[in-house]
């Protein structure tokens, strides 16, 4: 049954009728004011006119991003938002929000959508209670408060000259904390995975095989997520180049950091001497100054707030921001406290290293740090997503 | 007898309002800064929805006004201050030398034959050229030459004067000065009309770095018998016909960045633009990109049907990001999201035109209108008196009030006579 309209446009009205295929989304009417008191404040705005995905340099054909995503959000399509990789697939480099021309801040938007995301993915929705001002502070001070309390009653007696860590507290204990706690966050790591693939999977990219396309997941970790990961090259399509700078040196000097501690962690940490310098501490000063001068970058950024990304800071960014801050600093200034045997100075910036690398890791795949986790794997995913659409369409062979 | 009436602005919109003031007995001086009346319209090839041809609609208005025994045409001149209130305004006009005399011109045009020297255009925008001694188009009213004292040998260098030997009636006249006249008026219409906004405002269009993007007003003249081309739409950069033309809407229109404001005429005659070049090279591609197609005037959306269909013109939904110019071929690839799909695309066209929004001509100079937040003139009551302004006795027709198209511009003029009338009749109604 066709009716020709005027302007003799045929319309085949069976298609106007039909029942949408698949399931029905289901809409959260409040989705929009969520993600506006996340930061989206001026999402209303947007007419969807596409300028942002147009202008931005990573948005590519079948991964559109922010307009569709923007749309999403509007409608309180909230399955579709969450199912959407390409949230993680944006650096925030701002261009969508200079160039829209209702100043709706698409970039701002994407931040928002993150950080619901982040909330979202997080099993038992811990992450809710780091997106919350008030319940944060608390916790923070409350986790903060834990680690302090927890040191201070594996209090020993301290030697002063010279200065020997060991002997404020045994190592033995740092080494079980440190195990009990990589074993939670791992978890949690594992937990927010699953619940991150539960939603990309089973929406956008319904018809691809967790397990039978092995092939595929394994080139695509390959050649995609490791080398995004590693070598973040998508970073430098953005105009300003100095992100990319301090996004990797914090990045790496994170990496270094760890496999330094890493070193310590297996050799035991009382058998290290000062001298000669063992080469695991001057990777770990290295990168240690790599990580603090990123943390930096970015937190002089926010405050100036002279360029978009860094305009309107959430508070969760400010906390992880600092904490990355502090946690180089403290580790640097311990260092070179221990070097120059000072000991009241050392043992003081001890405790604030260890308390602040605790929250730090403690709450990495709640808060904002969590983006480590799900930007390489939407990319892994999406990847996925699209080698096996390619294969596909190819047909059977 | 009425006192007179002034009509500032000799466009469509003025015209219109001189003729209904002077229909009712009523003395109307029409003043206009150029050489000759009929203002923007008469750069358009034709008008929406009816696709009528602009100047055979246009022309005999003009006439009507040059032949109306009651209407005092002054043109080339500037109002340069407005005194008074309502019922008695002093107006002071400069009316700027020809260096020709107006009482002896024939019009023959044996002066413009001669002139050794040519110049870009303005009525043309600069795609053409003109002689120094010119009428701004053939149809003008009055078809009196004008030396453009800025270009002229003679002014410039003190030789030549080839005009004033050729000119069978002794018309040209180099010592003229400037004149100013008074007139006392009982109201006054400002009917001064727009300008285009930069387009270079919007550099990721690239406007004026490419050859061949031209904006909507420059496809009209392209399109347009009298235009440079002789009707003939050409590419800028091999002067051949382009196989496919992208037209965007919205430029410096509805952002608010440059200006929050709809122009309100754009997406009509884009449509319309798109239609006309579909009728001059039959296989042309045409795509027009918008964001919303308001399309709101009687008989429009008919229109666009039409252009939809029985034209076969496209229709994408998404605002282009960006154009970049193909280095050998002096393509454009448009950078665009089709917003109904949802796919990022690029699509490569030989031309690019931009409808580019407009803002009200400046009357500040010469009269103190307060304007409203929009740019344009403040209305005394925009819901039920959309033509006084907030100076007693003074009315405005036509863009000045906000953007409009033609039949528009012209139901607000007739209405601005009507007020305006009202106070020159004063105790003789």
């Amino acid at each position: 049954m066709n009716q020709i309209l005027p302007g003799s446009q045929t319309v085949q009205l069976e298609k106007l009728t039909a029942r949408p295929e698949g399931p029905l989304t289901k809409i959260d009417p409040y989705l929009a004011s969520k993600l506006q008191k996340l930061g989206a404040t001026r999402l209303a705005l947007c007419y969807n006119c596409g300028t942002c995905t147009a202008i931005c340099p990573l948005s590519k054909e079948k991964v559109e991003f922010p307009r569709t995503l923007i749309r999403y959000a509007i409608l309180g399509a909230e399955e579709k938002l969450l199912a959407s990789p390409a949230l993680w697939l944006c650096y925030y480099c701002g261009e969508c929000s200079d160039s829209c021309p209702r100043d709706a801040e698409p970039g701002e938007f994407m931040m928002a959508a993150r950080r619901y995301a982040i909330e979202k993915y997080s099993i038992g929705r811990v992450a809710s209670v780091f997106y919350n001002p008030v319940v944060s502070t608390v916790s923070l001070i409350a986790v903060t408060l834990v680690a302090l309390l927890g040191i201070l009653t594996m209090k020993g007696t301290p030697t002063f000259s010279p200065p020997n860590l060991q002997s404020l507290f045994s190592f033995q204990i740092i080494h079980d904390v440190g195990l009990w706690l990589g074993a939670i966050v791992a978890l949690s790591v594992f937990a927010n995975i699953a619940i991150m693939t539960k939603h990309v999977r089973f929406s956008a990219n319904k018809e691809l095989p967790l397990f039978a396309r092995s092939k595929i997941w394994v080139s695509n970790l390959v050649s995609s997520v490791i080398r995004e990961s590693l070598g973040q090259l998508d970073y430098l399509k953005c105009t300003n180049k100095n992100r990319y700078v301090a996004h990797m040196a914090l990045f790496w000097g994170f990496i270094g950091l760890a496999i330094a501690t890493s070193i310590d962690f297996i050799i035991g940490l009382g058998k290290i001497p000062l001298y000669p310098v063992p080469p695991q501490r001057v990777l770990g000063i290295l990168s240690g100054l790599g990580l603090t001068a990123g943390a930096a970058y970015y937190f002089y950024k926010r405050l100036r707030r002279s360029e978009r990304h860094a305009k309107s800071s959430h508070f969760t960014d400010w906390i992880f921001v600092t904490l990355m801050l502090l946690a180089g600093i403290s580790g640097l200034l311990l260092t070179f406290s221990l070097y120059l045997t000072s000991a009241l100075a050392a043992y003081s910036l001890y405790l604030i290293h260890l308390v602040i690398v605790f929250d730090l890791v403690a709450m990495a795949p709640f808060t904002k740090f969590a983006h480590a986790l799900y930007r390489p794997l939407a990319i892994w995913l999406n990847q996925a997503a699209m080698s096996y659409n390619k294969l596909a369409a190819r047909g059977p062979r | 007898m009425p006192k007179p009436v002034l009509v500032i602005g000799g466009g469509i919109a003025g015209i219109q309002a001189a003729l209904d003031l002077a229909d009712q007995g009523i003395k109307t001086y029409l003043v206009d800064r150029s050489p000759s009346i009929g203002g923007r319209m008469a750069q358009l090839d034709k008008t929406f929805p009816t696709l009528d041809c602009a100047s055979c609609i246009l022309t005999p208005k003009m006439v009507s006004v040059a032949k109306h025994e009651n209407i005092e045409l002054v043109t080339y001149a500037e109002v340069q201050e407005v005194t008074g209130s309502s019922g008695d305004f002093t107006v002071k006009v400069l009316k700027k030398p020809r260096y020709v005399e107006a009482d002896k011109c024939l019009g023959c045009g044996e002066c413009i034959t001669k002139c050794p020297l040519s110049v870009p255009d303005e009525f043309n925008l600069g795609m053409g050229k003109r002689k120094v001694i010119y009428w701004p188009f053939p149809q003008a009213v009055p078809l009196i030459a004008t030396i453009d004292a800025e270009h002229c040998l003679y002014f410039t260098k003190n030789v030549c004067k080839v005009c004033e030997r050729f000119c069978p009636t002794e018309a040209i006249n180099f010592k003229q000065k400037p004149e100013t006249v008074q007139l006392n008026v009982a109201s006054i219409i400002v009917a001064t009309g727009f300008q285009l906004l930069d387009p270079t405002l919007m550099p990721t269009y690239g406007y004026g770095r490419y050859a061949n993007v031209r904006t909507s007003l420059e496809f009209e003249r392209l399109v347009s018998a009298t235009g440079p081309t002789a009707g003939e739409i050409v590419r800028a950069s091999d002067k051949k016909h382009p196989a496919s033309i992208a037209f965007i809407q919205c430029v410096c229109s509805r952002d608010v960045r440059i200006n929050p404001n709809c122009s309100a005429f754009c997406c009509t005659a884009s449509v319309k633009q798109a239609v006309l070049a579909k009728e001059h090279i039959p296989d042309v591609d045409c795509t027009i990109f918008y964001m919303d197609l308001r399309a709101f005037g009687k008989g429009y959306q008919e229109f666009y049907d039409r252009a939809r269909g029985e034209f076969g013109v496209e229709f994408v939904r998404g605002r282009p990001a960006k154009i970049e110019e193909v280095p050998g071929s002096k393509n454009l690839v448009v950078t665009y999201e089709d917003t109904y799909s949802g796919r990022l695309t690029n699509k490569e066209v030989e031309m690019v035109v931009l409808a580019v929004g407009v803002k009200m001509n400046p009357v500040q100079q010469f009269i103190d209108l307060p304007l409203d937040d929009d740019g344009y003139v403040k209305l005394a009551e925009p819901c039920l008196d959309p033509i006084s302004t907030s100076v007693d006795g003074v009315f405005v027709a036509g863009v000045v009030a906000g953007a409009k198209d033609i039949p528009d511009s012209v139901t607000q003029a007739s209405a601005a006579a009507m007020k305006a009338s009202i106070l020159a009749m004063g105790d003789h109604a």
